[in-house]
């Protein structure tokens, strides 16, 4: 009895030194907790827009070159970003040896011909190849003329080169954005359209080694990685939908970095947890979002009317506490195109249903008004009520539509959403990736917006076939003008600040105005 | 007794089959017997009191509960908004007040179309048997399968957010318990002597339907009706919550919880005062239907 009883002491013991050993082990582990939005998505950036989807992507998956946080434009993939040729046309690009994929496969000039001809096969429905579609060839392939990229030579394993139909300045800030990552050939046409929905890898810092589509990727460090290795040991994205409860779990202590939303701030800033808070301004614009093939809002005079009603100072200050800047135009503040001297829109209630009036809607009408149901409590629900208040003067009735992100997806692509409150930020600081990737008719049209002018086409056309830089600001200019001046296409309403809650362990985020979170440089020091 | 060529029962018959007794009548036996309690008679005045709260709620709630000033937002309770307000600057009292019209709007209206649906095929699946009893008694089990709330949230889906829609979802949600209990009551009475008897009469099946059988199932169906409306005011709390259910502006206490959660650190009695309305409504709702089964419940007599 003895005998069995000091047995049991000794197997307690090295159990417990077992456990002891895994338990520091884990403790000297460095995990990041992220709390995340399932936004219901692929991870396929072709297949996306959504930043929150880009959290977990790009510490994946590479695109040629990327920007670091201070917007600078560094090459990743490549040796160095390479200059065009002297009539800006054609860019000639080397690959860094023997960079790795996840799968241990090794990047070549293949794979990134691939990747981008992929965004080009219509069949594949990708929805961002407006920012490598002006190389030669690709709207050919768009338009199922052609199975091949005709601006895109393979020289060799390592060497490719790009030839554009004209010169576009932001060219290398375009396909350095998350939607130019650069995927395996081979492993993503055997998963085929399961790439980004089950398998998903790349070139980047972190492999996933929990792909869970319903409660997070958890990552961790890739130690074939072709740059600088991370600090980090792992990073756990956890979906937590709720907001709040977001909040809690940062509160207790299970996530170490959480977005606040901005209608929370002044209670954070008041709080203990005020110095946990940090912020940037992404450069994006808050605004209403009419459908032009909507009978109604199709009238410029109802959107003029509309832009007329909104009192945005209200919303600056009473709804957003003065955490935002206050919108003159759709291209925001320190971005090339963004026109200073223009005035602030007037509010003018009697003018507004005067246009209704004008229009055929001096009795009103009633109109949806979308939104993604986790927005509801946020930013855009509140700025969404708050227009309903506004626009109840001028006799526009709101009927709040709260629907899924997965179905806020596909009924926006559809074209089918008569209004919404619009949150767009740039992928890169050109307003080419702003102005151009909203309200270019091709792109207005899978996003709700069906703005179509064909003068507005033209100046942006224009813009991106000059590399003049004042002369392409000029055309911004004019072309933000006549989209959110004269035709309202967009009804600008403000510039956000965003705020994120960080825990004092958690060093080096260092969070860059793009509205993506990058964990690169992040350790933890307890 | 001569048997009437009308069909119509002579008037001794139909006061023995609608178990009236020469004291008063059942119902106001019932009646009497429920004053005693006093519970269940202060769960009446809460009603009554949310009743007519919610019906005279433009003259007593003190603001328009769509009514925004953004400067006043999430106000303390205080002398000019006695809740506080909420993150729009909306009077909390009032959107209470109004929410109450959903509420009851939501647990009446409901209940109404789950009873009209379940007594109707209840009764003919009860007293005709056979085919109509196997069709309906399958389609209680299929609608019964599904957990309630996610049953609910799938009506929603298809039908879309929206009071009315509401309305339906929970009216498709709750028409099984009336007709299971309907359909089990109607099969007993149906071979009870006074039935036989109007069936010799000559009485037509819609008669006895109609006139003799459901008049003695009526104290089960407003016992169910009375319990069957707070749960669908919580189910209806419940969408809401999740987006589903009314749609903002208009005022609804489980969207009212939805929105509030996230200031529950900073103003908890934002989130507090529709939390207190819901649980006051319901349990006086309870506590009534419960009075209400003893009071009607002839093995509960004196």
């Amino acid at each position: 009895m003895k005998k069995i009883g000091s047995g049991a002491v000794s197997v307690i013991l090295a159990a417990a030194l077992l456990f002891g050993a895994v338990r520091s082990d884990a403790a000297e582990k460095q995990v990041l907790r992220y709390g995340a939005i399932n936004m219901r998505s692929t991870l396929d950036m072709q297949f996306n827009t959504y930043p929150w989807v880009m959290d977990i992507s790009d510490h994946v998956a590479e695109p040629l070159m990327m920007f670091d946080y201070t917007m600078k434009l560094i090459p990743v993939l490549v040796k160095s970003l390479p200059t065009p040729t002297d009539d800006g046309r054609v860019y000639r690009f080397e690959l860094k040896p023997g960079i790795k994929f996840h799968d241990g496969t090794t990047l070549k000039a293949s794979d990134v011909k691939f990747s981008f001809e992929r965004m080009f096969i219509p069949e594949n429905g990708a929805i961002n190849s407006y920012i490598a579609d002006m190389i030669v060839g690709a709207k050919d392939m768009l338009a199922g003329k052609a199975t091949e990229l005709a601006g895109f030579k393979i020289i060799d394993d390592l060497n490719f080169e790009i030839t554009l139909e004209n010169p576009y300045a932001p060219f290398l800030a375009s396909i350095g954005t998350s939607y130019g990552t650069i995927y395996p050939e081979k492993a993503c046409r055997e998963a085929g359209k399961d790439w980004g929905l089950t398998t998903y890898f790349g070139t980047g810092p972190y492999k996933i080694t929990k792909f869970d589509a319903d409660n997070g990727f958890y990552v961790e460090r890739f130690e074939d990685y072709h740059g600088t290795k991370p600090k980090l040991d792992a990073i756990d994205f956890i979906f937590v939908e709720d907001p709040n409860t977001r909040r809690m779990e940062y509160e207790s202590g299970n996530l170490d970095v959480i977005q606040l939303d901005a209608t929370l701030y002044p209670e954070y800033s008041k709080s203990r947890l005020s110095s946990e808070i940090g912020s940037y301004t992404p450069q994006g614009t808050i605004f209403v979002s009419p459908n032009l093939q909507d009978e109604r809002l199709g009238n410029v005079k109802v959107r003029e009317a509309i832009s007329l009603a909104v009192d945005r100072k209200v919303l600056v200050s009473d709804l957003m506490n003065d955490t935002v800047s206050l919108a003159t135009t759709f291209i925001p503040p320190s971005m090339l195109g963004f026109d200073g001297t223009v005035p602030a829109y007037e509010r003018d209630v009697e003018r507004a249903k005067q246009l209704m009036a004008e229009a055929g809607y001096g009795d009103g009408f009633e109109v949806d008004g979308y939104i993604r149901s986790e927005q509801m409590n946020g930013t855009p629900g509140r700025t969404l009520l708050a227009i309903q208040s506004q626009l109840r003067e001028i006799g526009i009735s709101i009927n709040i539509v709260q629907v899924d992100a997965a179905s806020w997806s596909d009924i926006r692509r559809s074209g089918k959403i008569p209004l919404y409150i619009g949150t767009w930020y740039t992928d890169f600081p050109d307003p080419d990736g702003f102005i151009n990737s909203y309200l270019y008719s091709s792109n207005a049209r899978t996003l709700s917006n069906n703005y179509n002018s064909p003068e507005f086409d033209k100046l942006l056309d224009d813009a991106r076939s000059t590399s003049d830089s004042a002369k392409r600001e000029d055309l911004y200019k004019k072309a933000d003008r006549l989209a959110s001046r004269v035709d309202f296409a967009v009804v600008p309403l403000f510039h956000e600040n965003m705020f994120y809650l960080c825990k004092p362990y958690v060093k080096d985020l260092h969070k860059s105005p793009d509205n993506t979170f990058h964990f690169f440089d992040a350790y933890i020091e307890r | 007794m001569p048997v009437p060529t009308d069909g119509n029962m002579p008037d001794q018959m139909h006061d023995m089959s609608t178990g009236e007794s020469a004291s008063g009548g059942f119902f106001v036996d019932s009646v009497v017997r429920m004053s005693g309690n006093k519970l269940v008679i202060l769960s009446l005045l809460v009603l009554a009191l949310l009743i007519v709260s919610a019906i005279f709620a433009p003259w007593l709630a003190p603001y328009d509960p769509t009514e925004q000033v953004l400067a006043d937002s999430l106000q303390g309770p205080g002398r000019k908004h006695l809740l506080g307000t909420d993150e729009m600057g909306r009077d909390i009292l009032s959107r209470i007040i109004y929410g109450a019209r959903i509420s009851l709007s939501v647990g009446f209206v409901s209940q109404l179309i789950a009873c009209s649906i379940g007594v109707l095929l209840g009764s003919l699946a009860g007293y005709y048997g056979g085919l109509a009893d196997t069709v309906v008694s399958r389609a209680i089990e299929i609608f019964a399968a599904f957990p309630e709330l996610l049953f609910a949230i799938g009506i929603m889906f298809v039908l879309g957010p929206g009071v009315i829609n509401v309305f339906i979802a929970l009216g498709l949600l709750s028409w099984t318990q009336y007709a299971r209990l309907v359909r089990g009551q109607v099969m007993q009475l149906r071979e009870m002597e006074y039935t036989q008897a109007c069936i010799v009469c000559g009485g037509s099946n819609a008669r006895i339907i109609v006139r003799h059988l459901l008049p003695n199932c009526m104290s089960t169906i407003i016992v169910l009706v009375t319990l069957g409306i707070p749960g669908a005011i919580l189910t209806e709390a419940s969408l809401s919550y999740i987006g589903l259910g009314v749609q903002p502006p208009t005022a609804s206490w489980g969207q009212m919880i939805s929105t509030a959660q996230q200031y529950i650190s900073f103003y908890p009695y934002y989130s507090i005062t529709p939390g207190v309305a819901i649980i006051i409504t319901v349990l006086a709702f309870n506590i009534f239907g419960d009075g209400l089964r003893d009071a009607l419940d002839p093995r509960l007599r004196d």
